[in-house]
């Protein structure tokens, strides 16, 4: 009697145990995207002081990025900085590149991304929804370094041969859109290709939401004698407008944050603007990944801490753009259940 | 071709078996989506102004046999519908219906509540401007908003969310904006079974109301509401029609216990 008694004492006692043991364990494991989070910013930033003590804010202005002399006998010292004569780090470049290649492949994918899931949810008849869909989807996972061989193989020369002297000869009064196309990697090209790998993103989330809108709202629109045309706009739209604003964010981070496709197709432009969108560009992601070997040749180490400031600030750009969407979505999901939600749930 | 309709609701097609005219008359109907033989064979009419309930078992085709009626099977694929359909001695699947005008004459409301999310006003007026609708909107609301007895409980806040509405507040809206359109028939897919009791027999006295003008097509689980409300009851079973004809008659009769027994499965 006793003995069993004691007997299931233990065994509670085990299995209390293998539970706090259980719940130590999650509690460990939900910390750690805390810990992995504060450690990289807490790393770039312990990273990118030097670089802003030797530029001060000129490291967003300046336009130059230039290693300096690293066959100079010694470094110098600037403002209690090592660095080699005549170094000098300037993201403005880079910033611009990134903002420019960004938003313009944004502002190019979503209105083809909003036609696309529209088609695959209500426009075109069945079977083809499917096969649109799916299609749509399967663009999603190319890895990017299959778009950027595209963009460097087809997009480039089609755009330097066709494309650009097409744009050039229809929009010259535009200054932007001027000037003779002299090159296939370019900031059209890198703004083309990456609009291809936007497009999915956009048009998945936007087609998903516009699926999971409830039947019977859409039946019962339908039973008012409403054309598709009408259940579309006052009943699949409001549902899927939030999310639509949420893959396109989803989108520009993708784009923000894009490295090797960009590599290989906006022409690596250093120390200079793009006067054009026929001009070389660089982007920070692409910057980091492709100057990372000349920097590792810098005695100092300065060239690799500014890499590392490139890091933090478009990861700075990333992380901000992902809290606007939180905001926009939430507020947006308001007034509006389904859509709301959903990309909520996917931010 | 446009959908006419009679000067005189009640002066549709009369069917042999009865002295009421049919407003609705299906005949020899067969549906089939895929391979699959949803209806099979079925006969039924709707005499004007009035409730015929439509019960069965679930999947037994009620709800399929509904949107036969206003035509929703349009938007599926691969769907084969054999038989006639006459509304007013009209085909409703002849060639050149418009089915915009279908759906104006023949409304539907569905099991769950569907207020679109906007303001209880706008669900309305949307409805009457989508179909062209400019004058005499906020009159229409009001009246519609009466006839579902909803006008006293929103008259004060008309512009707020109607997804701040209760369900069964919010059923009744759906039921003002089908009857929006003034439409002669009202289907009703299970409209109470998403509600809670009280919700229900506001409902349920809105339908007896209703039926004074309005013909009404019902799909129910509950037999006690298909009793009270009900001139003409159908069962279903696995996709055929078992019995029809007038309501009093069926419960009255012996296949009543066939019904009851046949209802044990389709109770809540
Ligand atoms: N869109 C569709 N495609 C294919 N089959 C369908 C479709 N809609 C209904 N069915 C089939 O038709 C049959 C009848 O369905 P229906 O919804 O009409 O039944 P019901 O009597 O209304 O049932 P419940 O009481 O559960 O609502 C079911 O077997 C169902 O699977
Ligand atoms: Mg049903």
């Amino acid at each position: 009697m006793i003995r069993s008694e004691q007997g299931r004492l233990t065994s509670r006692g085990l299995r209390s145990l293998v539970e706090t043991g259980v719940q130590t364990g999650l509690g460990i494991l939900a910390l750690a995207p805390f810990v992995v989070l504060v450690g990289l910013v807490g790393y770039l930033i312990w990273v990118s002081i030097p670089v802003f003590r030797y530029m001060r804010w000129g490291f967003f202005s300046h336009i130059a990025w230039n290693l300096g002399n690293l066959y100079a006998y010694h470094p110098v010292l600037v403002h209690g900085v090592r660095v080699m004569p005549g170094a000098e780090f300037g993201a403005f470049a880079f910033l611009l590149g990134t903002g420019l290649t960004s938003l313009m492949a944004i502002c190019l994918a979503v209105p083809i991304a909003f036609l696309l899931a529209s088609a695959a949810s209500f426009g075109v008849s069945w079977p083809w929804r499917n096969i649109l869909a799916i299609l749509v989807e399967m663009m999603a996972g190319v890895p990017s370094v299959v778009f950027g061989l595209f963009g460097f193989i087809v997009l480039g020369p089609a755009i330097a041969t066709q494309v650009g002297p097409w744009l050039n000869h229809w929009l010259s009064p535009i200054p932007f859109f001027s000037g003779p196309v002299t090159s296939e990697t370019n900031l059209l090209t890198a703004t083309v290709t990456l609009t291809l790998m936007v497009i999915p993103i956009v048009a998945t989330t936007t087609r998903v939401a516009m699926a999971r809108v409830p039947r019977d709202w859409v039946d019962s629109a339908r039973a008012l004698g409403w054309t598709e045309h009408e259940v579309f706009w006052h009943v699949i739209w409001p549902h899927s407008r939030a999310a639509l604003t949420g893959g396109t964010i989803l989108g520009l981070g993708r784009a923000l944050g894009e490295t090797m496709a960009v590599l290989m197709v906006s022409g690596n432009a250093l120390n200079v603007l793009p006067k054009n969108i026929y001009s070389g560009v660089s982007t920070m992601a692409a910057t980091i990944a492709g100057q990372l070997d000349a920097a590792l040749t810098d005695p100092t180490r300065m060239a690799v801490h500014a890499l590392g400031t490139l890091g933090l600030i478009l990861m700075a750009i990333s992380l901000a753009v992902n809290l606007i969407a939180r905001v926009v979505v939430v507020s947006d999901g308001q007034t509006d259940h389904a859509g709301g939600g959903l990309a909520h749930g996917i931010l | 071709m446009l959908l006419t309709l009679p000067s005189d609701r009640g002066n549709g097609t009369s069917s042999p078996q009865d002295d009421h005219p049919a407003v609705i008359d299906v005949e020899a109907l067969s549906l089939t989506v895929g391979t699959r033989a949803v209806l099979r064979q079925v006969n039924f009419w709707v005499p004007a102004n009035g409730i015929t309930t439509v019960v069965g078992p679930s999947g037994s085709g009620k709800s399929s046999l509904l949107r036969i009626l206003n035509r929703m099977w349009d938007h599926v694929p691969r769907v084969r519908i054999e038989g006639h359909v006459r509304f007013s001695g009209q085909d409703l699947y002849a060639r050149g219906v418009d089915v915009r005008a279908v759906r104006t004459h023949i409304g539907m409301v569905f099991q769950r509540p569907t207020p679109f999310p906007r303001s209880i006003y706008d669900n309305i007026a949307l409805t009457l401007r989508v179909h062209g609708i400019r004058q005499g909107i906020s009159d229409r609301v009001e009246s519609v908003l009466s006839a579902s007895g909803l006008w006293d409980e929103v008259k004060d806040r008309l512009l707020a969310s109607a997804l701040t509405l209760s369900g069964g507040q919010q059923q009744r809206l759906s039921i003002a904006r089908a009857l929006a359109l003034n439409p002669a028939v009202l289907l009703m897919d299970e409209p109470q079974s998403a509600l809670d009791p009280r919700s229900r027999d506001q409902i349920t006295q809105l339908m007896l109301t209703l039926k004074k003008h309005t013909t009404i097509v019902l799909v129910t689980h509950h037999l006690d509401e298909a009793k009270r409300v009900s001139d003409r009851l159908g069962v279903m079973v696995g996709g055929t029609m078992e019995v029809f004809g007038p309501a009093r008659e069926i419960f009255q009769s012996e296949s009543v216990a066939r019904l009851a027994s046949a209802t044990q499965e389709f109770g809540q």
